[in-house]
Parts: C-alpha cells; structure tokens; sequence
C-alpha cells in the first residue's frame, strides 16, 4: 500500500509530465510529422524487376524522376544532386514474419558541365559517367537503371525469396552544408518514390 | 527534510550541468560543422536535430517554470513577485546585451558574406568560362570540319575493310576514337587508340539531330578529368550511318580548362548558396543565442528560486510567529547573509518560543496563586477589600459583601463616596477607612459600628496602604470582621456570670432571712400588744414578700444564666402562634403569612416563651394607644444562602426610643417602670440558642417592629 508521501509524489509526477513532457513531445511530434507529410513524391517508380539472365541477377526499373523547380535551378547553378536507389529482396519466415536477404544501395550523381553544357549522370559504384546534352535525356536515362547484381549479391538471393522492393530519393544529406536546412525545411527538397514491391518471379 | 532537499538538489545539479554541457559541445560543433569542410559537415543534419530538440527541451523547461510563476503570481504566493522580479532582471540583463550583439553579428556576418560575391568578379567568371567556351568552340568547329573531311575521305564499300579504313584515318586525323554506327545504334566498326571494350555511342537526343542529318560536336569529359572533343557525322545522305570521333584536347588545355569549369561552377554554386548560407550561419547564431538565453533563463528561475526561498521561508515564518506558532523553524538557507538572516530568525523564535512558554507557565501559576488566593478570600470569614490611590475599590470577597449586607455589583469599580451614597447604612465605616487610609503609612485598627436592617453590626477593621515595586503608594487593603455575636457573646456572657453570681450570692441570704423574718413573727407576735403585733406582722411580711420577689428576680438571673438545653422539634409555626394569640383572643392581634410556610425545628416552650415575651412587650407598649394593633407576620427568606423563617412583631405603640436601640436587648433594659427588664434579653437568648437573630427595625414608624430570623437548618451557638 502506498504511503501518503509516495502518492503525492505519484501524482506531482503525473502533473509534471502534463505541463511539460506532453506539450513538449507534443509539439516535436507535429513540426516532425510536417517532414513525413509535406512532401509527396515526385520520383515515381512506374516498373521494377529482378531477373535471372546468362550474366545473373540484374535489376531494371522504370522510373520518373520529376525534380522540382528548386532542385533544377540548384542543377543548373552546379550544385550535385545525388540519388539514392535501394533495393531489398525479402525471404518469408514463419508467422509472417520475413527477413531481409539482400539489401543494396545504388547511389547516381546528376551535375551540370557548364563549359561543356552537358548534364553528366555518373553511376558512383563503378565510376561509369553518361553525359547529356540536355536535362530530360539525363533524367530519362537516370530512369532506367539496369545493374546487374554482383555474385555476392547474387547468392544472397534464396530459391525462396519472393518479395523485393526499390526506392529511389534524392539524398539531401549529400548537399551542400549551407543548403541541408533549407531543403529540411522546403517540401520540394523531399523527393522520394517510396517503396515500390513486386513479387519476384520463380 | 533538509538532507532530502539537498539531495534532490545534487540529483538535479548533474543532469542540469550535463544538459547544458552537451547542448554546448554539440552547438560548437554545429557551428564547426558550419565552417570547415570536415567530417562534422556529414553529421550536420543531427547536429541541427539535437541542438533544435535541445532548444525545445530548453524551451520547455522555461515554459514550465514560466507557467510555474504564473500561477504563482496569480495566486498571490508568498515570494513569487520577487521571484518575477529578479526573473525579469535576469531576463533583461541577457537579452538586452545579446540581442544587440546578436543584431550586429547577423549584420556582419550577411555583409561578410555579400563581401565574398562580387558583380566584377562574377562577370570575370561567365566572361572566363566564355572564353574557354568561345576557345575550345572555335576548336570544335576546325575539328567538325575536319571530321566531315574525314568521313568524305571515307569510301569503303565493305563494312570489314572499314575497320582498317577507320584506323589509318584515325591516325591521320589524330583522333582518339572513330566508331561508325548506324541509327539504330549498332556498331559496324570502330578503332581506338586505348583498348576499349566497346566505344560509347551517343545517346538518343544526339541520335535525334543526327538523323535530321545535323551533325554533332560537343566536348566530353573523360573518364578521369581529361577532356575529349566528340564530333559525330552522318556518313550518308540517308542518315543511316554515322561517323563518331573522339579528339584529344592536350593535358594543359583539360586542366586549365577544367579549372576555369570547376573555379567557375564553384562561384556559381556559391553565389546560388549565398542565401542558404547566410541562412544557415544565421540560423546557427540564432540557435545559439536561443540556446543561451533560454539556458540563462532557465538558470535564472533556478537561481531566483534558491534566492527567494529563504525569503519566503521567513515570511512565512513571521506569520507562523504572528498566529502565535513559535515553534516553527526555517531551514537553513547556506552560509551567506540569508543564512545568517534565517539563522536569527530561528534563534529569535526559539526564545520567544521560550519566553512564551515562560510567560504562560508564569501565567499559570499567577492564575494558580490567585485561584488559591481567591479561593482562600472566599473562603474567609474576614471581609477584604481592596482599594487603588484613588480609593476606588478593586476588590471584595464575599465575606466582605456579606458583612456588609451588600452586592458586589454595588461595591465593585465603585468610589467610596458614590457607595456612601447608594448604601448609607455603611457611611460610618466608609468615613472610617476615608479617614485612616489618607496620609497613613502605618498599619491602623478601629472598631466601627454600622447599622444595617439587621440591627447593629460592629466591626473591628483594620487597614493598611499597598506600595508598588518602586515604594510608590499604589493602593489600600482593609479588612473587617463582624464582631457583633462575639461582642454580643462577650456581653452575655458577662451578664450570664454576673448573674449567676448574683443568684448565687443574693439567693443564699434570702432564705435566711425569709426564716428569721418569719421565725420573728412566730415568736414575737404573741408577746407583742396588738398594735406592736400589727407593726410586726406587717413588717415580717414585707420582709417575706420582698425576700419572695427577690427570690423570683434570682430565680430569673439563674434561667438566664443557665446554659441552654434546646428539645427541638418540627413545629408548624403558624399553628403555634395561633394558639399563642387564642390565649390573648381580647387582643387585636393579627397574623399575616407572606408565602407557604414550612415546618421548622424549634423547641416549642422556648419559642412559646419567646413569643409570649414579645407580645407581652407590643401589649404594653400599645397599652395607651387607641387602636391597639399587634401584626405578627411569618414568610419563609432566603439569606447567604439559607433558609430562614422571619417572623415580624410590628406593633401600633409608642416606638422604641433611639438611645436604648443599642442595648435593647441587653438585660435590665426596659421603658417601663415595672419589670425586670430581662424579657427582651430572654428572647434574644431563646433566639441565639436556635441560631438565629433579632433586631428592632429602626426604620420602622409608627410604632416597634421586631424582626426575628430562625434557620430552618441549626448551626448550634453556645453562649457563655
């Protein structure tokens, strides 16, 4: 049985927490949840496959990419823009419940050239670069992505797995220093396709 | 109490300290982050993050303790506008200064910044990378034309001697790469001068132009910072094949052209993050100062909490002392001047407390010794009265009340002469005490006699002045006793001796005398002649009868003095009187009862004799009068807290004369001729046998009024 002390104390506790901890996480909750929500994504993942092939496992997507007017302008001012491409392949486990057998990132860099005036896409795991004279060929050439998988990668993949999902963001964290706040702050920075899911064929 | 408080303190300092360190460390790192190119520019986000939630924990804790005082100040709590007004001060003493500095450092580092970006320089920078442009352009141009020289130069009717076609032309061209293809991107031959898996064609917009037949050229930047001049041509007139070369520039014109690219693209990119940067410097400074002035704030509610504390602990202590709680303590407040101010405090109402507790233990016993007292002056016979310098009584037990016949209302707060006034029955003893108590230091004795409804009352008084501390008169006391009964007492005893030894000395001759009186007229009356004998007879009988009356008035002497000997029993007194009266029916003698009457324990003969006695006075004293009335009036009194039965003898005669008011009752004092005048005395004796008293009614006109008080509960006297 609780003392009349500890009671008390109990409920200065439940009175502090009211007057301050609820308003506190509270007001987080909604300047946060104005980042989760804002922004609704304008990269667009219309198709997505993980096939089998004579050279293994390759990756082909077919994929919008709609940038904002303020990313352009950053573009065209020579500001990199980095695109971050996950994909996962899930196994089934019990109880639906399904583990992650393959997780890979594929990260592209879009900048302008301004004395060439090309717009250069360059595939940062190999180094590959595709330059463009204008921006919607970069863009759409950025859309198609075709890798193939390493062998690593491509034993990682089990006979059972049967889900695999891609999504495609632009990276702000790859920005520059002065232009990470305002693109936290700015929707328009918050590109970002969300997951697209495909069973994976046998 | 105390050790939790402190340990609550301790349990707070750390993470407080903690908080506002690591909110610290992580804004210099932030601000780090913001102007080196480090690996802090990788956490920068988080950083922003922590110091942002920081802010807002800040924030909150501030609101909270704002709420705090606000409701505080609402309730109207003890210390919470001090705690507002030092909160205030601190306020105002940080955010004046950094919200100046504040102001002026935004304002330098936006002008710093700007100073970075200039119009001149900026026009350097599009003029330079034109004329790199304008440079290689005007290469690109010698080398489109040189290309389309190349593919008209090109006749080979079989795409397998292309190949070979394709490498002499090369070399002669000095390109590094020349690949034909046809538009749907097929390769029909190619040579290079670096092994090369397979050339990259151009892509699909370039494929576009080419099959509108427009050639090609555009710079292409190598795999590592070189730079190539790629030209691509169509080699028919349908636009189904096309020649691609890829030119060389020279090393020093790649870099220096990639460094005016790269000088360039940088200004560019810079000058498009002049705003985000001043933003994001601002924004940093801001968090800064936010965070400084909510910690200062936050520090300031603490600080002024401890600081007004010990004030509010005294406060509320001098109000615990003012209700009269002095037992309350107020913990100790450190070592500094509220420290020694709440230590005084402490020690102030600790002897208060003390000398409260003093006080009321001395009050007790004052209140102890007075009770005592009082009850002992209740308790006494002896009245006591107190008087002030001014003789206005200021206190009187009940003795004295009783004595006096009077109220203590009518005694009380009241001047002497205002009580000579209501009761001047007492202005002879008031006289008395007015006369010694003035100018007399010395203690003084008098007999006084005063006299009330009940008759004469003498009282032995004795006074004497009251000093204060400083020997200063502050007042009077005298004290009085009744001493009529023993004065009386006194009296009859002595006439009680006196006439025990006059019965016994007179009573012893008389016989012998009354024998030889009669022994001479047994022997001489035969010798004597007849007128000798005549003379002797006569003369021998007088002897007798004198000796008889003589005898009768011993006889009486000794009734008198003889000690009483009371057979009470509960007498109906009305019944008794009755019978008293029917025995003088040819009187006019009356009865009057005032109230029911009861049964009272008297000796029936005594009381007989009693009333006999008295009638037989009013008889004789109403003997000339006209109308002879005698009203005898009986009611049941209550005095001094008993019961009594008064009975009234009120006579329509000559009165009683002043002068004998006194000693009427005393024997041989009579108004008539005739008579012992030891009636009245006996009646007064019967009376002090039972307990109770007579007295002449002095006031009474018209005639003599007697009044007479016997207890119904006895309280025996004995008289000597």
């Amino acid at each position: 049985m609780k003392s009349g002390n500890s009671v008390q104390s109990d409920q200065n506790r439940h009175k502090g927490f009211n007057t301050f901890w609820l308003p506190l996480l509270t007001v987080t909750v909604l300047i946060f949840s104005s980042f989760l929500f804002a922004a609704e994504p304008e990269f667009f993942i219309r198709s997505a496959s993980l096939e089998k092939n004579n050279d293994g496992w390759q990756l082909s997507a077919q994929i919008d990419y709609r940038f904002s007017e303020p990313t352009i302008e950053a573009l065209n001012n020579g500001v990199p823009l980095y695109i971050s491409t996950r994909l996962k392949v899930d196994q089934p486990k019990r109880w639906f419940w399904s583990k992650t057998v393959l997780e890979k990132e594929i990260r592209t860099r879009l900048r302008y050239l301004a004395l060439s005036k090309l717009y250069q896409v360059t595939d940062l795991e190999d180094g590959k670069h595709h330059n463009f004279a204008s921006f919607q060929a970069a863009i759409d050439h950025l859309g198609s992505p075709k890798k193939t998988l390493s062998q690593q990668e491509a034993d990682s993949i089990k006979p059972d797995s049967t889900k695999a999902k891609l999504k495609t963001k632009l990276e702000i964290e790859s920005l520059p220093l002065p232009l990470r706040p305002v693109a936290y702050l700015k929707p328009a920075w918050h590109l970002n396709s969300g997951w697209h899911t495909w069973k994976l064929a046998d | 109490m105390e050790a939790g408080r402190l340990k609550r303190r301790k349990r707070l300092f750390l993470p407080v300290l903690g908080l506002l360190l690591f909110i610290l460390v992580s804004l210099h790192l932030m601000s780090s982050a913001t102007q080196e190119a480090s690996e802090l520019g990788e956490m920068y986000s988080w950083l922003l993050l922590i110091n942002s939630l920081g802010s807002f924990l800040l924030l909150g804790l501030v609101s909270a303790n704002a709420l705090w005082l606000f409701r505080q100040f609402s309730k109207k709590a003890i210390g919470s506008r001090l705690t507002a007004r030092i909160v205030m001060l601190f306020i105002i003493l940080s955010l004046a200064p950094s919200s100046v500095v504040f102001y002026y450092s935004l304002q330098f580092l936006h002008r710093s910044i700007d100073s970075w970006f200039d119009v001149q320089v900026d026009h350097a920078m599009d003029e330079a990378l034109q004329l790199s442009q304008a440079s290689l352009d005007e290469r690109m141009r010698n080398l489109l034309k040189q290309t389309e020289q190349a593919n008209r130069s090109l006749d080979v009717q079989s795409d397998t001697l292309l190949a070979i076609e394709l490498d002499d032309l090369r070399n002669n061209i000095l390109a590094t790469e020349l690949t034909v293809f046809s538009k749907s991107r097929e390769i029909i031959a190619y040579s290079s001068a670096s092994p090369v898996l397979l050339p990259e064609l151009p892509n699909d917009t370039v494929l576009l132009q080419l099959r509108r037949g427009e050639p090609y050229v555009n710079l292409q930047p190598g795999s590592s910072d070189e730079l190539f001049i790629q030209v691509v041509v169509p080699t028919n007139a349908d636009n189904s094949r096309f020649l691609q070369a890829l030119y060389p520039l020279s090393s020093r014109i790649s870099n220096l052209a990639n460094s005016i690219e790269s000088a360039y693209v940088h200004y560019k990119e810079l000058t498009f993050l002049r705003n985000s940067l001043k933003f994001t410097f601002s924004l940093t400074l801001s968090l800064v100062l936010l965070v400084s002035l909510l910690a200062t704030i936050w520090i300031a509610f603490l600080s002024s909490k401890r600081l007004v504390k010990p004030v509010r602990d005294l406060v509320r202590g001098t109000q615990a002392v003012a209700e009269g709680n002095y037992e309350q303590k107020i913990a100790l407040a450190g070592k500094d001047e509220l420290g020694f101010l709440v230590e005084s405090f402490n020690d102030m109402t600790s002897r208060i407390g003390q000398a409260r507790d003093l006080a009321d233990k001395s009050q007790i016993e004052i209140e102890t010794q007075r009770n005592y007292l009082e009850a002992i002056l209740a308790s006494l016979s002896t009245g006591v009265i107190s008087f002030d310098r001014e003789l206005n009584i200021l206190t009187a037990n009940r003795a004295a009340c009783n004595i006096l016949r009077l109220d203590e209302t009518l005694l009380l707060n009241h001047t002497l002469d205002e009580i000579a006034a209501s009761s001047p029955n007492i202005s002879r003893l008031i006289n008395t005490i007015q006369e010694r108590s003035t100018g007399s230091q010395e203690p003084w004795q008098e007999e006084c006699a005063i006299f009330g409804g009940e008759g004469r009352q003498i009282l032995m008084i004795r006074g004497t002045s009251l000093y204060d501390s400083s020997n200063k008169l502050s007042g009077a006391l005298v004290v009085f006793d009744d001493v009529t009964t023993l004065v009386q007492a006194q009296r009859d005893a002595a006439w009680g001796e006196v006439a025990k030894r006059l019965a016994h000395e007179i009573k012893n001759p008389l016989t012998p005398i009354q024998l030889s009186a009669e022994r001479i007229q047994h022997k001489l009356s035969a010798a004597l002649d007849e007128k000798n004998g005549a003379l002797l007879k006569k003369s021998t009988h007088t002897i007798v009868q004198q000796v008889e009356a003589m005898k009768t008035m011993v006889k009486e002497f000794s009734d008198y003095a003889r000690p009483p000997s009371l057979k009470t029993e509960q007498i109906d007194l009305e019944k008794l009187l009755k019978e008293i009266i029917a025995l003088y029916a040819s009187k006019n003698i009356s009865i009057q009862l005032n109230g029911p009457i009861e049964p009272i324990p008297v000796d029936p003969l005594r009381i007989r004799q009693l009333f006999h006695n008295l009638i037989k006075n009013s008889l004789e004293a109403t003997e000339s009068s006209s109308s002879q009335q005698i009203k005898i009036v009986l009611e049941k009194i209550t005095a001094q807290d008993r019961d009594f039965l008064q009975i009234a003898v009120e006579d329509n005669g000559s009165g009683l004369p002043k002068e004998q008011l006194d000693t009427i009752f005393d024997p041989y004092v009579t108004t008539k001729e005739k008579g012992t005048g030891l009636g009245l005395a006996i009646v007064k004796k019967i009376i002090d046998e039972h307990g109770g008293i007579i007295w002449a009614d002095r006031d009474f006109q018209n005639g003599a009024r007697f009044v007479v008080r016997l207890p119904y509960s006895q309280i025996r006297r004995t008289t000597a």
